[in-house]
Formats: structure tokens, sequence, C-alpha cells
């Protein structure tokens, strides 16, 4: 149902949006870097379409938009990578100033042209011809992206494919080249990922994006999916291992901790349980200012409290086991945690996570006792804090006495036992079976593994 | 009296209701079977206009003959100049038609259903870069993952020029 209010609203949001008025920081930031609205600014608290020149407002506006593109607190997913709220990372806004001066709102241009620069003597001004105006604010945020790009002496070339295959100047050869339509996707991208901009506008620049990487470029993107495990150890020292023969070290952490990799962030657990959980982005430097919640609920706790954290996983449902107590998100509606108590159903120590299917992007989680006997569980519903659970299996015991962590990227399964080895292992029916892999660096002392997919582009 | 018209009153209104539920579920849903008859049977159009586009695409209640033959036409387009107006309407254009793919698919419930309905896009479709997309997403399905997600995660890696 969703999907059709989206595709309803698609042109009323435009509207809308468009028509919004444009407070005074933001319009005040504008014209600290495009001194030709300055003389719009006054005493108001927003500026609306009349109280500006029809046109600049709606330069403004696409510059608002630009902007806003890069949040100053990027608004994480609060609730631990289980509800998806994703965020433009990147500094589109300081790339457009840093090139950009000025605009020239042109009356007549070349038929059919809607904006265009001079790349080498244009003194980064920007010509906006008549049609630029009849375009909605993305389109025009997208196209002032696009021309920026020609300041850095890009240029396009002739198409060799797609629906305009032979037109001179209307492709450029390759996505990862970062020419003036590689710009025009990011952005595109970096606008379907805001929290700017409506779902409907969302939905059309999503779909702009994929018509024009998949159009502009001669040798057409190809997506890969490159899956990776990060193994952390007790010096603190994180590697990134391929899954095959490279292990790349990445850092070495100032405080050994464990490692889970949620949504696009990393969440660490620092190994001393005085210091406080935090968040950082893929690089496992750059801190994000909320560590999830989670990490809030662990960082409250007195040190006693903390001691009392068994088991904690990002993947499938997640979860976090305390005192034999399960908390997670289920209602990702209200981001509330659900705290269900297990004595009932046995006593629980760990959190093991086994791939649904061969992609290994859904997980389906189970607690294990000291035993080794396996307890599912699930959320009921996204809208509430109702847990299901399983039937008690006893049959994989012996096999996972001295597992701590189990969990699976790609179409394979891993585990850390009880020395720090990583090992492989292989579920047929009710057996398991397991080897040590022969890493190309030292296989010990890890104290957490973390599965990495990362989609990219060529 | 009273409560018989309250009665009565009630059940026009919930009447209505359901019947307006059951219109919309017949023009929401179909036979796979006529829908796969149809597919096969489908002739692209060679070209579409932007405002018929806009038309099937905006409209919650379009078919999936509708989506297809959105999806598999051609383009109109003629524009040389790659920054001008007629370009960009190109560009909306196309976007509409990824819009009408994904729509497409996503009435798909199995994935027999996606695959099957990706390869005759592929092999009808008169927009090269449709087929291009559809080839993509249908790898996308095969390794189980969601082509669009990816698509914005991917390029979302890409680091911006300095």
């Amino acid at each position: 149902m969703k999907r059709y209010i989206v595709v309803i609203t698609i042109f009323l949001s435009c509207l809308v949006s468009a028509n919004e008025c444009i407070p005074k920081k933001d319009l005040s930031e504008i014209a600290n870097h495009f001194s030709q609205f300055n003389k719009y600014l006054s005493n108001k608290d927003s500026y609306c379409e009349k109280d500006m020149d029809e046109q600049w407002f709606k330069i403004a506006k696409s510059l608002q938009l630009l902007k806003n593109l890069t949040p100053n607190e990027p608004q994480v997913d609060q609730q631990d990578g289980f509800t998806y709220k994703a965020i433009s990372e990147n500094n589109w806004w300081s790339y457009f100033t840093n090139r950009a001066r000025k605009f020239s709102v042109k009356s007549r241009c070349q038929t059919g042209v809607v904006a265009y620069v001079r790349p080498f003597f244009g003194g980064g001004k920007i010509h906006l011809c008549p049609f630029f105006f009849d375009f909605n604010t993305s389109s025009q945020a997208s196209t002032m992206m696009h021309e920026v790009r020609h300041f850095d002496g890009h240029s396009h070339t002739r198409c060799t494919q797609g629906n305009e295959k032979g037109n001179s100047g209307a492709c450029d050869s390759k996505i990862t080249n970062k020419g003036s339509y590689a710009i025009s996707v990011q952005t595109l991208v970096g606008m379907a990922r805001s929290s700017e901009i409506s779902e409907a506008e969302k939905a059309m620049v999503e779909a702009e994006a994929v018509y024009m990487a998949f159009n502009k470029f001669n040798q057409v993107p190809e997506l890969k999916i490159n899956t990776s495990l990060l193994l952390s150890n007790g010096n603190g020292e994180v590697y990134n291992w391929d899954l095959e023969q490279k292990a790349d070290y990445v850092l070495t952490m100032n405080n050994p901790a464990k490692v889970y990799a949620s949504a696009n962030y990393m969440t660490i657990y620092p190994e001393d349980r005085n210091l406080d959980a935090y968040r950082t982005s893929g690089d496992l430097v750059t801190r994000i200012e909320k560590a999830g919640l989670f990490a809030e609920t662990y960082n409250d706790e007195t040190l006693s409290e903390r001691d009392k954290y068994q088991a904690i996983t990002y993947l499938g449902n997640g979860g976090m086991l305390k005192d034999n107590n399960l908390i997670l998100i289920c209602d990702r509606m209200g981001g509330k945690l659900s705290n269900v108590n297990l004595d009932d159903k046995g006593q629980f120590n760990r959190i093991i996570s086994i791939a649904k299917n061969s992609s290994g992007r859904e997980h389906q989680n189970f607690l294990v006792s000291e035993a080794g006997e396996l307890l599912s569980y699930n959320c009921a519903s996204i809208s509430s804090t109702k847990v299901n659970f399983g039937q008690v299996n006893k049959s994989l015991s012996s096999d996972l006495a001295d597992i701590t962590q189990l969990l699976s990227s790609g179409d394979k399964t891993y585990a850390l036992n009880e020395s720090g080895e990583l090992i492989s292992v292989d579920t047929k029916g009710n057996k398991i079976s397991r080897s040590i892999i022969n890493l190309p660096i030292e296989n010990r002392d890890w104290i957490s593994i973390a599965p990495i997919t990362k989609p990219e582009v060529f | 009296m009273k409560k018989v018209t309250t009665f009565l009153l009630l059940g026009i209104v919930v009447g209505v209701i359901v019947g307006l539920f059951a219109k919309k579920e017949q023009t929401l849903t179909h036979s796979p079977k006529k829908f796969q008859k149809e597919l096969q049977a489908s002739v692209p159009r060679p070209n579409i206009s932007l405002k018929e586009i806009k038309k099937v695409v905006t409209n919650s209640e379009a078919t999936k003959e509708e989506l297809l033959d959105i999806t598999i036409a051609g383009q109109d387009y003629d524009e040389q100049d790659p920054h001008s107006f007629k370009a960009i309407q190109a560009q909306k254009q196309g976007a509409f038609k990824v819009i009408a793919l994904k729509r497409l698919i996503e009435t798909e419930k199995n994935i027999e259903g996606k695959l099957q309905t990706l390869n005759h896009v592929i092999m009808t479709a008169k927009d090269p870069t449709i087929q291009r997309v559809a080839q993509s997403y249908r790898e996308s399905l095969k390794n189980g993952r969601s082509f669009f997600r990816d698509f914005k995660q991917a390029v979302g890696n890409l680091p911006i020029p300095n």
C-alpha cells in the first residue's frame, strides 16, 4: 500500500517541497557562499516565494537541498540498523561551494539548453536557462552538481551504447571516472538516501539515478557484492579477511574490543567494561554521535550490570543476552526494547546467527545454553514487543559446546571457538562438521568476528 | 424503526466499502496464468510519450499489463544535446520506466515469477537501457539481494572527487 501512496504523491510532494519557505539559517548560509542572495536577507525568520524573485527563490531551494544533503549530525539508524534510516554521508555542499561562485539567470539560451558553464574561464559562474526553472527542486540540484563538475575539466563523449547510442557529447566513459554524470548519479543517490526529501521524491530520484547510471556510461556499470569478515583480537588489532587468501590489517584500537557490524556502521564494545560502547562509520575511526539503542542501553548500566551481559548480536532480529534475559528491538516502529526473562526456557549464555539462505543476508538467531542446546527466537511483528520462541533443540549440543560466536557470511558459516580460533562450520541436517581455517595471518586470540557486505559499482 | 434504519444504513456503508475493496483487488491482482499468457503476447510499442507514462505510473491501480506496456516501450527521444530540456525530459521518462519495472516486479509474489518477468523485459524492451537495468536487477535477485538497495549503497560508497 505504501508503494502506491508514494507513487501517487510523487508530483504532489515536488510541488509542496518547492513551495515551502526557507528558514533564515539556511538562506544566510547560502548567502555566505553566494553573495547574490544577500539582498534578500532581512529580519524575517523565513523566506517564501513572495519574498524573493521567483527564479532566485527556486535557485535558493535547490541550494538548500544540496546544503542539507550533508547533515551536521548524521541521522543514524537509531535502532541499531533494525530500522532503515539512511543518510547521505558525503559532503556535497563543500564540494559544490568550492567550485560554484555565482549564478547567472539567462532570459534566453540556445534552443532547449537548461544550464551551462564555461569550464576554463567561467569563474565559477553557472548559467541557468529558462528551462531550468521548469524542473523540480531535485532535478535542479542534480543539474547544478553536474555543471560544477565541468569546472574540474571533465567533458562528455559520444555514446557508444544505451538509448542515446551515437549521440555526441551525451555520455561519459565510465562511472568510476567521476565525471559529470557520475556526480549527477551520486547526487541523486544522495538525495534518495537523505532524510531531507519526502519518500515520494526519493522514489523518483532513485529511479532517475538508476536510469542515468545505465544510460549515460559507455561502460555499463556492474554491481559487485564484496563480502569479508572483520576480525578483532585481544591486542586491539583489526583485520579484514576477504574469505580467501587475503587479510588486510585495518588498525589497532586503543582498547581491545568486540566489533559488530550494523547497517553501514560498526558498534564497538571495549573489553574493558569501564569503557562505553560507541559507534563508528565503516572505517572504524569516524565516531557517530548516536551509538544506537543497544549500546546506549549498555552504556546506561553500572559496571556490575555491564558484567552481566553475555552476548550481543546485530544480525537477524538482533539481541542482547543479559543474565538470562533476552533484550531486543522488535517494535521497530516505536523503537521500544523487548525484555524477556528466559528462566522458564532454560539457562542460556550465547547467541548464534545462522544464514537463512545462500545470500547470507538474513539470519536466524538462536540462544545457546551452556550444554549447547538451541532455542530459536523471532519478533512476532515489527510493531509490537512480542517475541516468539521455537522448541529447544538438543541435537547439536556436543558440536556447539566450545563455540563463542557463530555467524554466516555469504553462503558459508564461521565461528570462533574458546581458543579464539576462526573455524569453518558446515551444517548438514543434524550434524555439524567443523575445520580450523588456514588464515594468511595467525589464527588465534580472536575475540569477535563481524560479516561485512559492501556493494560496489565498477 | 429507527434501529432498523440505522442497521440498513450501516449495511449499505459496509457494502460499499467491501465493494470498493473488492474492485481494487480485482484491478491489482491477476491470475498468474493469465498474466503469463499476456506476457508472452505483449508487443512493445516503438515509443511512448512522457505524459502517457506519467499517467500510468502515478496511478496506484495500474494493472501489471499497463506497467509492462510502459516498461518495454521505446523512448520518445531524439535530442542530441545532453544538457537540453528534452534530454532531461527523456531522463525523467526513463526514470518512470524504472519505477514501472520496480512496481511490476514487486507485484510478482515468488522469485520464479519475478525472474520470468525480468527475462521477458530483457528480451523485449525497446529501450536498451531498460534491458540493462533489468539484467542487473535479475542478477541481484538470483543472488538473493535487493537491487535498488545495493545500487544506492554501491554508489554511496563511491568517493566524492577532491
